[in-house]
């Protein structure tokens, strides 16, 4: 009997639970999908075994998490949309543990029909999902897996334990239930506006809380944290503290603030001149009943803006800078060109020499506006090149910023510039005084991200200038690049992936120690050949680069960190939604005979659906504009120190994730409309 | 045979300012065989007291024995074998099991207890029979009307063969002709079967048919009238406890006649 009951309740309940099963299956399908491509050994070998492949496997255990978290939260709609039932049970006699266990198998039907649909799916999309995959990371190679007995059974035993894991926790809120609340129902009676005054200190509090958050973000400077994520750092407690706070506020606003906000609209004279406000007014007692799931929402919308921010930036930004590199295959400083190419040649590689690049060192001082944000400090070291050379490289370097330099002007190489927030045409007006007096002022005419060579070998800002200045400025500590075209070794080979780890090594790298005074002929610099390297010195280049492994690592590890970071927020998006509907269609099951005494007390029926569909649209999309306004305002943060944050990318994808909270809205609205107009009094229908 | 005992039992719900008490100090007995009624103006305290009595809730302070055992102190697991073995409920909207049709209703509960298969099906052909279900067991909730919903919830409550049946607005649903058959049933259960019943109302017509009424009043027992004569003549007294609880004191009432 215990199984019939089950077996009866879940087909009752079938048609409303749709869209969460099918969002539980995708769960399972990105799941499986995850396993097998990173257990699939073709896949392994073509990507070198890759690091960036665990990302795969964390989030298959994202995904078991977030599972746990969506399907605890359904479950805790379904108690709500059962409660009469459960009461009626207990006083009937059944044990508590028999009730549960009606309640488990009832859940567990529905999950093992999505764990079954989703494996099914798992197998059908594999192959899409490692194509998707490894064109993300560059890798152009075709593969036919789809079936994996290994993850098959994993993600079939991982999502078992998510069940039985929920179905603890239900039995456990199952005890708990008091059997009076669930056979007189009351519980927004319960939730009476208490006019305290914690009541009225939380309700100001709230927003006081979020606004404070806010101003903090911009105050303080807890980017410093996200950069080092070091937990020693005074900076991570403020971090923690302005989460903190913001979850807070973002709480208090949803379970004091507007509730209360909506009582005193409810009172006012002119909210009764405005159908729309008081329809508003009315929904303060629903958005105090569901504060805990209006807060998840809003943090959920945030999570999946920001995670998509990240993915877009991460795809952009992070395939821009492959695009800038060089595509120069090997770069030595002369000191050890002949040590690298004896190794290359000795493994079969054929060196073709393309060019050579001169560069000097010295410290400027920059005069123009905002000076002393671009130099971060009185003076700044910069690397100096000649027009003529700059533009021997160029024919080669097709990605070089094509410049013809007048007499004192000079072209601004630099990746760092983007990060302080300073205009263009800022720069574009600064003159650069170099330490030796004798040298004209040269006026900077053109700024660029790209590095003659590469980056890699130069310490940070490197000048562009005409020629007949670049042989007046003295040689000392001065060097010479050559660049040489690399042919019958592949770029990602184990070989030069092992040149390019040396490259990093103390003593393939070069230090420089810089002393700024405020005068600039005071200012000096040394350059440390071979000695240990000291992580707190910015100021650090290699002496020689290949360009393959590194271009083939970054791509890869961006491929994948863009994939799974998008695919989780997409995941998250489409399974919160789904939550989201069965929270208002649980919902309808208390309120459709409150709808049917006032359509007896001579409401029309079209003035309810109004009104039903206008809570609807408060409850479900409130929490998603907020989130979606939280997540934007964090990104737009980060975009004071990225300008070239792709904004237009990150509004693009938002709008998607708001169109998909809309068509569940869409749809938990069309089956709450249904409802109400299929609940007629008992006595009416057939007999 | 005693078969409830009320000892000075108070319920209070809220906290502090907003505190609410619905029952004070009350204290009554129900004998085994016995028929009351529990009246009272609207916010008494019946439904409160009806919940306590029937395990539903549990009392703030005072002690209840229902069937000699003290119900108050019974945890959570011992109630659940207490209230399949002692107790049946017929509520107000018959709280049926919408996923199940009548039959199952009706013998889920049995099913549950591992009783003998033919044991279930004899009780259910008898109550189907005496409550004239018969055609209704392979219909589901939805396609019953009021009525009939009542009796496949009063037969439900009394499948299990309970000592006690507690009844809260049993008729309150029911128009006169249905609320007439199902008190008459109930009558005979209590008579032929020595099946206890406490049923609370509002209604006296429904009342006439107990054998004791308890009137409260503001959460404290006010009065009782006991059957003696014929069930017009308890009808009237009845009738005129209502009129005495209504306002003022029931001296008072008596004074005026």
């Amino acid at each position: 009997m215990i199984l019939e009951t089950a077996i009866k309740n879940f087909r009752r309940h079938l048609a409303g639970r749709v869209l969460y099963l099918v969002a539980l299956a995708l769960l399972v399908m990105v799941s499986y999908d995850c396993l097998t491509t990173f257990q699939d050994s073709f896949i392994s070998r073509i990507s070198q075994g890759n690091p960036a492949l665990v990302a795969l496997l964390l989030l298959f255990f994202s995904l078991l998490g977030f599972s746990v978290l969506i399907i605890f939260y359904a479950n805790r709609f379904f108690i709500h949309q059962h409660r009469s039932e459960i009461g009626l049970m207990i006083i009937s006699g059944l044990s508590r543990g028999q009730i549960a266990l009606i309640f488990f198998l009832e859940t567990l039907f529905g999950e093992l029909l999505a764990l079954g649909f989703g494996l099914l799916l798992g197998l059908l999309t594999n192959k899409l999902f490692a194509m998707l995959l490894l064109r993300l990371m560059g890798l152009r190679a075709a593969t036919n897996h789809w079936f994996s007995f290994s993850a098959l059974w994993k993600t079939s035993l991982g999502f078992l334990i998510v069940f039985a894991l929920v179905g603890i926790f239900d039995s456990s809120r199952i005890f708990s239930l008091r059997t009076v609340r669930l056979l007189y129902p009351n519980e927004l009676g319960d939730i009476r506006q208490r006019n305290s005054w914690l009541n009225r200190l939380l309700a100001w509090l709230g927003p006081l809380l979020v606004i404070g958050g806010y101003v903090a973000v911009f105050k303080l400077s807890w980017i410093h944290f996200m950069e080092t994520l070091r937990f020693s750092d005074r900076t991570a407690t403020n971090t923690v503290l302005i989460m903190g706070a913001l979850i807070l506020g973002i709480w208090f606003c949803f379970r004091n603030t507007l509730p209360a906000l909506f009582s005193w609209l409810q009172g006012t004279k002119w909210a009764y001149d405005q159908q729309r406000i008081l329809d508003l007014a009315t929904t303060g007692q629903e958005v105090q009943f569901h504060h805990q799931s209006l807060t998840l929402t809003t943090l959920f919308v945030t999570a999946s803006v920001v995670l998509l921010g990240f993915a877009s930036v991460l795809y952009s930004d992070g395939f821009r800078n492959l695009e800038e590199e060089a595509p120069i295959d090997l770069v030595a400083d002369r000191q050890f060109h002949d040590h690298v190419l004896q190794q290359i040649k000795a493994k079969g590689g054929h060196l073709q020499r393309l060019a050579h690049l001169p560069v000097k060192i010295m410290p400027v001082t920059l005069h123009g506006p905002k000076s002393d944000v671009i130099m971060s400090q009185a003076t700044m070291p910069i690397e100096i090149v000649g027009m003529h050379n700059y533009l021997q490289i160029q024919r080669h370097q097709k990605n070089l910023l094509p410049v013809i330099l007048d007499r004192n002007q000079a072209l601004f190489i630099s990746q760092d510039f983007q990060y302080q927030h300073v205009h263009l045409h800022e720069l574009m007006r600064n003159q650069v005084q170099f330490a030796d007096g004798k040298l004209p002022r040269l006026q900077i005419v053109a700024f660029s991200r790209v590095y003659p060579l590469g980056s890699n070998l130069f310490f940070g800002n490197v000048l562009v200038v005409p020629d007949d200045i670049f042989e007046q400025i003295p040689s000392a500590n001065s060097r010479v690049l050559v660049g040489y075209r690399l042919k019958k070794i592949a770029p990602d080979s184990p070989f030069l992936k092992k040149i390019d780890d040396d490259s990093y090594q103390s003593k393939a790298s070069r230090q420089m120690r810089y002393r700024h005074p405020q005068q600039l002929q005071k200012a000096q610099i040394t350059i440390y050949q071979d000695v240990k390297r000291d992580l707190s010195n910015a100021y650090i280049s290699s002496n020689y680069s290949v360009r393959g492994p590194s271009q083939v690592l970054l791509q890869r590890v961006l491929g994948a960190i863009v994939f799974v970071i998008g695919l989780l927020a997409i995941l998250m998006t489409f399974a919160w939604a789904s939550v989201c509907s069965l929270r208002e269609l649980s919902e309808v099951e208390r309120t459709r005979f409150d709808y049917l005494t006032l359509t007896k007390i001579g409401i029309d029926q079209h003035h309810l659906l109004r009104y039903s569909n206008w809570k609807n649209r408060m409850l479900f999309l409130s929490p998603v504009i907020f989130g979606i306004g939280n997540g934007l305002l964090v990104m737009r943060f980060v975009g004071l120190y990225l300008n070239h944050l792709p904004m237009k990318l990150l509004y693009l994808l938002t709008a998607a994730v708001f169109i998909v909270y809309w068509c569940f809205y869409l749809f938990t609205s069309y089956n709450y409309r249904r409802i109400i107009k299929m609940t007629t009094p008992p006595d009416q229908q057939g007999r | 045979m005693r078969m409830v005992e009320v000892k000075q039992v108070s319920k209070s719900f809220g906290a502090r300012n907003n505190l609410v008490r619905a029952l004070n100090n009350i204290s009554f007995t129900i004998d085994r065989g016995e028929f009351v009624g529990v009246m009272g103006p609207s916010g008494a305290g019946k439904t409160t007291l009806l919940n306590i009595m029937s395990t539903i809730d549990r009392p703030s302070v005072g002690r209840v024995y229902v069937a000699g055992q003290e119900i108050t102190a019974l945890p959570e697991r011992d109630l659940a074998t207490f209230r399949r073995e002692n107790i049946g409920f017929i509520f107000q909207d018959f709280n049926l099991l919408p996923a199940l049709s009548v039959s199952e209703n009706l013998v889920m509960v049995l099913s549950m207890l591992k009783i003998p298969r033919d044991e279930v099906q004899k009780r259910l052909a008898y109550y189907s029979e005496h409550l004239n279900l018969n055609k209704l067991l392979t219909r589901y909730p939805n396609e019953l009307s009021i009525g009939q919903k009542q009796r496949v919830a009063a037969a439900r409550a009394l499948m299990t063969q309970p000592k006690i049946l507690f009844a809260d607005e049993p008729t309150g649903s029911l128009d006169s002709k249905s609320a007439t058959e199902l008190l008459q049933y109930l009558a005979t259960i209590n008579l032929e079967n020595e099946t206890t019943i406490m049923m609370v109302t509002h209604d006296a017509f429904t009342a006439s048919y107990c054998n004791r009424i308890v009137f409260i009043k503001d959460g404290a027992f006010y009065s009782e009238v006991v059957r003696a004569g014929s069930r017009q003549q308890f009808f009237n007294q009845i009738i005129d406890m209502q009129a005495a609880i209504g306002g003022g004191k029931i001296s008072d009432f008596r004074n005026r006649d």
